[in-house]
């Protein structure tokens, strides 16, 4: 067996040693951190399961894809309302907007320098962020580090970019799905909840007057709906019938029908049905509503000895059918409730005689139209009336609607619907 | 521009904490290496650094915190982690670094853990 003696030659083994040894530190190191690359993509992946804020998000994948990168820097921009807005930035500053195309987000890095997307920084890779064939904006990193300073990003850096894109991609859309979904679970509650209260505001039984017969129908074109009608008995024998369409549909409109129920059996009581009671009825509903919300009234008081006293807000007119097949509009005495506030009203009286029926409804009934597109309108609403004059209320009731349906011809209601009715019997 | 990490040092019960307020790069590295080397030579042996404030950690970084560890494990010291995000611990369990240096959930676990002379990562 031979030996070496030679120190030179041991020294320079221990050398090599050693340089190997650093040589493994740093595959292994290197190995290391494809480890950690491998890691985070699919921690993105578990986060975007996880959590639906958006901001948290876009915070996640950007720290992820700066720190992966080695990037000193980055940020991700997104189109909201037509323009590519900053939505997130770490490690410094970048810029709030840009003006870019979608289908020019590839070439973002030759339209604008590094410093002009992150201010102060040499070297930038920005990737799209596409769901489906929709660009919703770019991810954008910005120096690349190293020992001995920053530099330009790599081949390898690109694809790395582009999947922490994808799953920003993703990400962004669910977090956008799941808004949409929260906000209309939230919208189908209120209109849920409005529409319970507004069932509650509605008459639960028909008034009793001798010498008279009620009916009164009522049908909304969405969950919530904007027609209001009531049948208040007063004192004296005399019976109260409203009717109001509120402009508009859904929650607000049913909260200001709530607003004119409460103000009206208030004013009833003070001052029964007169020009008085729309006037303060009418600078109610404009303090209480908003500038594009008005409401047309129409209110009549019959009593038992066959007066019937009414006013007309902007409604349109009711009719009054009498025996005799001859039809009477009783028309419009003033704005519509919420207009102005101050306009002044008049009210009218006219005798209702025995066999008269009076005809309360919404333009939901008139305004209905077929598929040819024309509307059902008032002289076909006369002449259901007319046929029918004879018959008990409900039955008046039951008519017209069968009528609006088969000219409707199923097509879906586009308003709402109301119906009173009141026949003098005798 | 770009944001500088800001390192800042202080004692607690007898414990040098280095505490660091933003991206551990080559900047923010080279600061906490620069920190420690000054602390080592002062004859501190027990290190502990907070990291409440750092959300992220690139691999330049990983490497100079690699190098401060080196450094002390070569003096018979001892460097620890603590509040570290679960990015950061789940990156410094790869990397290797929670081998050689304990991870703890905050500076109390800390300090009772490095009392004991604990090693490997603690939960509170």
């Amino acid at each position: 067996m031979t030996t070496s003696s030679d120190p030179t030659a041991a020294g320079g083994d221990a050398d090599r040693i050693r340089q190997l040894e650093r040589e493994l530190e740093r595959h292994r190191f290197r190995s290391s951190l494809d480890d950690v690359r491998l890691q985070s993509l699919y921690d993105v992946g578990l986060a975007i399961a996880s959590t639906l804020d958006r901001e948290q998000l876009i915070d996640e994948i950007l720290l992820r894809a700066v720190a992966l990168l080695d990037a000193r820097r980055g940020a991700l921009f997104l189109y909201d309302n037509g323009g590519l807005r900053l939505a997130g930035a770490v490690g410094g500053d970048a810029v709030a907007r840009l003006d870019i195309e979608p289908e020019d987000l590839s070439r973002l890095t030759e339209e604008f320098s590094a410093d002009q997307l992150l201010p102060g920084a040499e070297y930038a890779l920005a990737h799209p962020i596409e769901a489906d064939v929709r660009r919703l904006g770019v991810l954008v990193v910005g120096d690349k580090e190293s020992r001995s300073g920053v530099g330009p990003f790599g081949d390898a850096d690109s694809p790395t970019l582009g999947l922490f894109a994808s799953q920003a991609a993703i990400a962004l859309e669910n977090a956008r799905l799941h808004r949409d979904a929260l906000a209309k679970e939230r919208l189908e509650h209120e209109m849920q909840l409005a529409s319970e209260i507004q069932q509650r505001l509605l008459p639960r039984s028909l008034p009793h007057l001798e010498g008279y017969s009620f009916a009164a129908w009522n049908r909304s074109a969405r969950h919530v709906g904007g027609d209001y009608h009531d049948l208040i008995p007063l004192a004296d024998d005399r019976v109260a019938l409203v009717l109001a369409d509120v402009s508009g549909k859904g929650v607000p409109a049913s909260l200001l029908v709530s607003t004119v129920h409460s103000a009206l059996r208030l004013l009833l009581e003070q001052c029964g049905v007169a020009a008085t009671l729309l006037r303060r009825l009418n600078d109610h509903v404009a303090e209480a509503s908003t500038s594009n919300k008005f409401i047309t009234f129409f209110i009549a008081e019959i009593n038992s000895t066959g007066s019937l006293l009414y006013g007309n807000a902007g409604h349109n007119p009711a009719l009054l059918v009498s025996a005799d097949g001859s039809v009477r509009e009783l028309g419009s005495g003033g704005m519509p409730l919420g207009m102005i506030a101050g306009s002044p009203y008049r009210t009218a009286e006219l005798p209702m005689q025995p066999s008269d029926v009076l005809c309360i409804y919404s333009d939901g009934l008139t305004e209905a139209e077929n598929r040819q597109g024309e509307e059902f309108g008032l002289p076909l609403l006369r002449e259901v009336l007319l046929e029918a004059r004879n018959e008990p209320p409900q039955v008046i009731v039951d008519r017209v609607c069968r009528a609006v349906e088969l000219f409707s011809d199923g097509l879906p209601q586009g308003d709402d619907q109301t119906l009173v009715i009141a026949r003098r019997t005798s | 521009m770009t944001e500088q990490l800001k390192v800042t040092v202080d004692k607690r019960d007898g414990l040098t904490v280095i505490y660091t307020d933003g991206y551990i790069n080559n900047q923010g590295g080279e600061e906490i290496a620069r920190q420690a080397a000054g602390l080592i030579e002062a004859g501190e042996t027990t290190l502990l650094l907070n990291l409440a404030q750092t959300k992220i950690v690139n691999s330049i970084g990983i490497s100079i915190l690699i190098e401060v560890l080196e450094n002390m494990l070569e003096r018979e010291g001892r460097l620890a982690f603590c509040q570290l995000t679960p990015t950061i611990e789940k990156t410094f369990h790869i990397m290797g670094l929670a081998q050689y240096a304990p991870i703890y959930a905050d500076e109390d676990a800390a300090l009772s853990g490095l009392a004991a002379g604990a090693s490997g990562s603690e939960e509170e």
